[in-house]
């Protein structure tokens, strides 16, 4: 790593640590360090949508942007497809939320009440204390839906609330 | 029955699990996602993405990484480090590819930030070098939460990790945004520890922090999780 993006080769590499451990993150195991087709194949087309685009855009800080991200998502996409087939359980040991079978087993009933007392909040509440649960920060909700902070803030604890209320009358009683 | 926050979420990611199982299917097309990130999205289509988001484990999973990506992005480019194609000299052989050129104010910034992202970058791969266990079956200490990014109030603030069958004890530390350790606690049986009294006079809100976990398996070998970032917030009005 250069740690100096004034090419777009050096961006790149300024940018591979990261990518490379969110992909790890998504499932993804190299074969070797020095032999890392995913990466490459990354590189690869990520060269080549900006190559097919040359001469078109002087600033294009927003184009890149895209190019990355779309052929991240893809390759996102393709980790969990190869893993399904490996793995059609979604059995595997990468997920975020995967448990010991007895914590499994301690939820269950838990888990059931929850999705019905989840289906009597309001579609923008019930949407928003699930990506919380999911663990998606204030700060992403905000960002995902164009709100500010505060009102990602305070929809989840509006959200939050009812929540509550609805999971009394089914007889569980939640705590801060 | 009684329940507490992390025992919905635990519960909720339990029922996405098993939904899972099922079916998975209607996941956006990638280009959606892109759109959603980039705020480009349409207020319904925007909507549709996030209501499936919301109850798939997969989907979650990738958006999450795609906005730390997107973070990255901005950081690695600089807040006006446009890049910028050089003249095409040489385009006609084929050969090294566009070069993409910054502004030379620009290339200052962004040589300072990329500089210090460098040293964060490495001082985090130093420090969540931890040994090597091959293959998919080995054990491995995984954060739940605070997830990474997330932003919490400092008296909501509980660590969870999953549970390691191997493990004798673990061990938590705390970690300043330059990487120092500012505390560390002493052996721990449970797979969670609120954020201790002596702990939170060391952080502060709004600031951002790392964490991690190292469990000590029963034959004395020591695992760490990866390091995981979380910033204090505020306590809600
Ligand atoms: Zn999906």
């Amino acid at each position: 790593m250069t740690g100096k993006p004034e090419s777009f080769d050096s961006f790149l590499d300024s940018l591979t640590p990261f990518l490379l451990s969110e992909l790890r993150a998504l499932g993804y195991v190299a074969p070797s360090p020095e032999r890392d087709d995913l990466l490459q194949e990354i590189r690869i087309r990520i060269w080549q949508a900006l190559r097919e685009r040359k001469g078109e855009i002087n600033f294009f800080n927003a184009y890149v942007k895209k190019v990355v991200l779309s052929v991240f998502i893809n390759a996102g996409r393709k980790i969990s497809r190869e893993r399904k087939i490996f793995d059609p359980s979604g059995c595997d040991e990468n997920r975020i939320g995967k448990k010991g079978q007895d914590r499994v087993e301690s939820n269950d009933m838990l888990k059931d009440i929850l999705a019905d007392a989840l289906q009597s909040l309001g579609r923008e509440k019930r949407r928003v204390v699930e990506l919380r649960f999911e663990g998606f920060s204030f700060a992403e909700i905000a960002q995902l839906n164009s709100w500010s902070l505060r009102k990602a803030q305070s929809a989840y604890y509006r959200g939050l609330a009812d929540l509550r209320d609805s999971l009394a009358k089914r007889g569980i009683h939640y705590e801060d | 029955m009684k329940t507490d926050l992390a025992g919905l979420m635990e519960a909720y990611q339990a029922h996405l699990e098993d939904q899972e199982r099922g079916a998975c299917s209607g996941c956006p097309a990638p280009e959606g996602l892109v759109r959603l990130l980039e705020r480009q999205a349409g207020r319904k289509e925007r909507k549709m993405i996030l209501d499936h988001v919301a109850g798939c484990v997969d989907c979650a999973l990738l958006l999450k990484s795609a906005l730390r990506l997107s973070g990255e992005i901005d950081r690695v480019l600089g807040r006006d480090g446009a890049l910028r194609i050089a003249p095409r000299e040489g385009a006609a052989a084929g050969t090294g590819g566009p070069r993409f050129l910054l502004g030379r104010r620009a290339a200052f910034g962004a040589l300072a930030g990329a500089l210090g992202l460098a040293i964060v970058t490495y001082s985090v791969i130093r420090l969540a070098e931890k040994p090597v266990v091959r293959g998919a079956a080995g054990p491995q200490v995984r954060l739940i939460s605070p997830v990474k990014g997330a932003s919490v109030p400092a008296g909501e603030i509980e660590f969870l990790w999953e549970t390691v069958p191997q493990a004798a004890r673990y061990s938590l530390e705390i970690f300043n945004g330059s990487l120092e350790r500012l505390w560390r606690s002493g052996p721990l049986t449970e797979v969670r520890l609120p954020l201790p009294e002596d702990a939170r006079g060391a952080i502060r809100p709004g600031e951002s922090y790392f964490w991690r976990v190292t469990a000590v398996l029963k034959d004395g070998q020591e695992l760490a999780s990866k390091l995981a970032e979380f910033s204090v917030g505020k306590m809600p009005a």
